[in-house]
């Protein structure tokens, strides 16, 4: 993974956003929920700015997220889709897994292992 | 009858802020009481969605809003039953806990309160639907003079502590026939006291002494977002869920969730 990297940090969160070879990987840090998901939909949205061809949301140091966090990814899966751009979630932790699955969602994401099985999910 | 007062209790005001702080306190006493770091980390995602909702649609985003949450452990009281002498705080209840959530919020018609069709797949209207798919039983009512109460009945599981068996679409052994978790979910009416019985003292659940009531605003206002709950029977001023409501397969099959 090369690229720039954009820090954001909010109370609850930072937001790291990596170029890829043929996207860009966000990868936030912190809980995610009604408090801060705002803060990721603003980063989700503007990564999509420039409609590339993947975009890969690393969740590996996301150890909660609720549903409000769930909307932030259906909305940039809602966007990525107008676009035309590969949405990947990956790294997903026990609690994150498990709300994804409550609300069977895990057939309507694609999730991949991690960022390398990502880059060719 | 629930006579005593709760294990646990919070009062917070309606900022999202505040979510961690409550969902980390009520994760660490499901852990104490006995439920797995998965299961005690999905009942403080069940008072987290509660929460939210409460924010957004109770409060509509106003964070000045008062909020009380209790949470009573229910102890195994089975065995007292069967000999003959109930327990009277928790007659032939089965052990697990239970949480109230109240506010001053605006009231709504409890049968309104329901998911989103899971199947129409947008942000947003989730909340619900993971508050009932994570607890064993949810009771909406309204408040005497104002506000709504939500009460939350979560059971301790046979075998509680692996998580393999106590994860989502677990169930308990022999609860479906074969004896095996085939990926399928529950959810049960209350075995525990009934919500609407479980009163510290007074017969009502929550904060009787907390909260400085004003005059009761307007009942049946509109709950924007948080829509009805399909397959619930409806008492004046209640919602409650009917035994066996909700068992569903997790792949394919009818959705019986609201």
């Amino acid at each position: 993974v090369e690229g720039r990297i954009i820090m954001a940090d909010t109370d609850q969160i930072t937001v790291n956003t990596t170029a890829l070879a043929d996207g860009i990987l966000v990868r936030p840090t912190g809980d995610i929920d009604l408090s801060c998901s705002p803060a990721l939909r603003q980063h989700l949205a503007a990564a999509q700015l420039d409609k590339p061809r993947r975009l890969v949301i690393d969740l590996s140091e996301v150890p909660y997220m609720d549903s409000s966090g769930i909307a932030t990814l259906l909305e940039a899966m809602q966007i990525a889709r107008r676009n035309g751009t590969r949405l990947v979630l990956c790294g997903l932790r026990e609690k994150v897994r498990s709300i994804i699955e409550i609300t069977r969602l895990d057939s309507v994401f694609t999730i991949a292992a991690d960022p390398s099985a990502a880059s060719t999910a | 009858m629930m006579k005593r007062d709760p294990d646990l209790k919070l009062e917070l005001t309606s900022h999202p802020k505040f979510l961690a702080a409550a969902r980390t306190m009520i994760g660490h006493a499901a852990q104490r009481i006995g439920f797995s770091p998965l299961q005690a980390g999905q009942v403080s995602l069940a008072v987290d969605e509660a929460l939210c909702n409460i924010i957004n649609h109770g409060y509509q985003r106003r964070t000045d809003g008062r909020i009380w949450l209790s949470l009573w452990e229910l102890e195994d009281t089975r065995e007292k039953a069967d000999r003959g002498r109930p327990n009277e705080v928790e007659a032939a209840g089965r052990p697990g806990l239970m949480i109230v959530i109240e506010d001053l919020a605006r009231q709504v018609d409890p049968s309104l309160i329901r998911s989103r069709d899971l199947d129409d797949i947008r942000p947003g209207g989730l909340g619900v639907h993971i508050i009932r798919e994570v607890m064993d039983s949810v009771t909406y009512e309204r408040r005497e003079q104002q506000g709504m109460r939500l009460t939350m009945v979560k059971h301790l599981r046979p075998r509680e502590g692996n998580d393999a068996a106590a994860a989502p679409g677990a169930c308990e052994p022999g609860c479906c026939g074969s004896g095996e978790a085939d990926g399928h979910s529950h959810q049960r009416a209350a075995g525990g006291p009934s919500p609407a019985a479980a009163n510290p003292g007074t017969g009502r659940p929550g904060p009787s002494e907390a909260p400085k009531l004003p005059a009761a605003g307007p009942p049946g206002a509109g709950h924007p977002g948080v829509p009805g709950i399909p397959g619930v029977e409806i008492e004046p001023g209640r919602a409650r869920v009917p035994a066996g409501r909700g068992v569903r397969r997790r792949s394919g099959g009818p959705h019986h969730h609201g």
